[in-house]
């Protein structure tokens, strides 16, 4: 056990790492949008994310699909219309 | 050696300083929201809560003032929105407005002192308008107020213009292309956070109802077409949120999927309503009365001042920490009887289960 860094061998690892960094993010930003488009459903999809329990009791559904009508214009006071 | 250490180290000190100073001191505190393990948790430094306890102290309560005798519509002249008050009622409301909106002016604010039911003042033709849309909030709504309701201090807070409005960001003037068209970005104001991130998003959301979901609800593309710029805004608006609310992501949003509303806190219907909400009150109630201000009160572009989160809210989750104020002042709550349309829309079934 131990870290026997040399003077080489930081920079052998320092040159993989600085070849790989762009290497691996740009096939990320292209397959992004082109082949997958929400990683979180990706990675449900093939059974990457767990999914875990709902805390916060009964789930909500979404508000603009309740066919909320937002109320109508008032007339004001002092205004010309 | 020694020599070179020692010219370092003051260069050195001065970038840790510098890189350090635009972080938020400790402690921070974080309180558990969402099933455990999964860092779902509210951030609180309390140093920045005292100070927003400070900011959301509730004034003292006098009690509500007796509905009996007669009305102010018959007693005083030119009464156009509380004339169905008690006389008492009436003259404790008038009391605690001029100490919540005009505590330093007085009654002179919004009227002349040698004969009240004078409409010269401007003020006063704004304060109706504002009595009126205080009334269509608690009334319509409860959505997102629920029964708290708000009242003229929720916003003023003993301030003439309360002190969180926005104004339309004047558009950039671009000259034959050399210094750029900045497009709205990148130039940093306090609504954006001093971030590059689009500074009028106020417009597209609290005015317009520009589309604020962009995250594509499909594994694979099927789609789903939004712009890098349409997904900063929306980034800015939820910025404002937090800042405004005092609390980061996670009391709205389950962080692994933003766009989940089965994941979600039930806090998001809140908000959802509230941006509706917002929209009504710039739209309906403040851009109408644009022409009653003088042009000091206008912004850089000539619009009235609007509304937004901070607003109210004040940096604190709920305005005033959810003390309701209503009940010294039951007629807020009244409907806007008088100028309302016969045909208004009735106020939507609660659907939430979301904090009542």
């Amino acid at each position: 056990m131990g870290f026997n860094a040399t003077m080489e061998s930081i920079h052998r690892w320092a040159w993989w790492f600085a070849v790989l960094t762009p290497l691996v993010g740009g096939i990320g930003i292209l397959l992004t949008g082109t082949v997958v488009d929400n990683w979180y459903l990706w990675a449900v999809k093939h059974n990457v994310a767990p999914s875990y329990p709902y805390v916060f009791g009964t789930p909500i559904p979404d508000p603009a699909t309740s066919g909320f009508i937002p109320p109508a214009p008032p007339t004001m006071i002092g205004v010309k219309p | 050696m020694k020599q070179l250490r020692k010219f370092l180290i003051l260069p050195a000190l001065l970038v840790s300083v510098l890189l350090l100073s635009g972080c938020e001191r400790p402690p921070i505190e974080a309180v558990q929201h969402g099933f455990r393990g999964t860092a779902m948790d509210l951030i609180y430094n309390p140093r920045i809560l005292a100070e927003q306890a400070e900011n959301n102290a509730v004034p003292v309560s006098y009690g509500p003032a007796p509905a009996e005798g007669p009305k102010a519509g018959a007693i005083y002249k030119n009464v156009k929105v509380l004339n169905n008050l008690s006389v008492a009622q009436f003259t404790a409301f008038m009391v605690s407005m001029t100490s919540w909106v005009a505590p330093e002016q007085g009654c002179t604010y919004c009227h002349n002192a040698a004969n009240f039911a004078d409409d010269s003042l401007y003020t006063k033709n704004v304060a109706r308008n504002m009595i009126l849309m205080t009334q269509r909030v608690n009334t319509q709504w409860q959505d997102h107020v629920a029964q708290t309701g708000v009242t003229c201090y929720t916003c003023h807070r003993g301030n003439n213009i309360p002190q969180q409005v926005w104004f339309k960001e004047p558009k950039q003037q671009t000259g034959n292309g050399l210094l750029g068209n900045k497009d709205g970005q990148n130039t940093p104001v306090a609504a954006s956070g001093y971030s590059s991130l689009p500074n009028d998003y106020f417009s597209s959301y609290l005015s317009k109802s520009s589309n604020i979901r962009v995250a594509g609800n499909t594994a694979l593309p099927t789609g789903n077409k939004h712009s890098i710029n349409e997904t900063e805004s929306t980034y800015a608006l939820m910025m404002h949120f937090s800042k405004s609310l005092g609390v980061n992501c996670t009391y709205c949003h389950n962080s692994r999927n933003f766009s989940s509303w089965a994941e979600s806190p039930p806090q998001r219907a809140k908000a959802w309503y509230a941006i509706r909400m917002a929209q009504d009150i710039n739209n309906n109630y403040m851009e109408p009365i644009t022409g009653l201000f003088p042009p000091h009160r206008l912004g850089p572009t000539g619009d009235v001042a609007k509304a937004n989160c901070g607003t109210c809210h004040q940096g604190a989750y709920k305005p005033l920490y959810g003390v309701s104020m209503l009940s010294d002042y039951p007629f807020l709550t009244g409907p806007a009887k008088p100028a309302l349309k016969a045909k208004d829309a009735p106020p939507p079934p609660a659907k939430s289960v979301a904090m009542k």
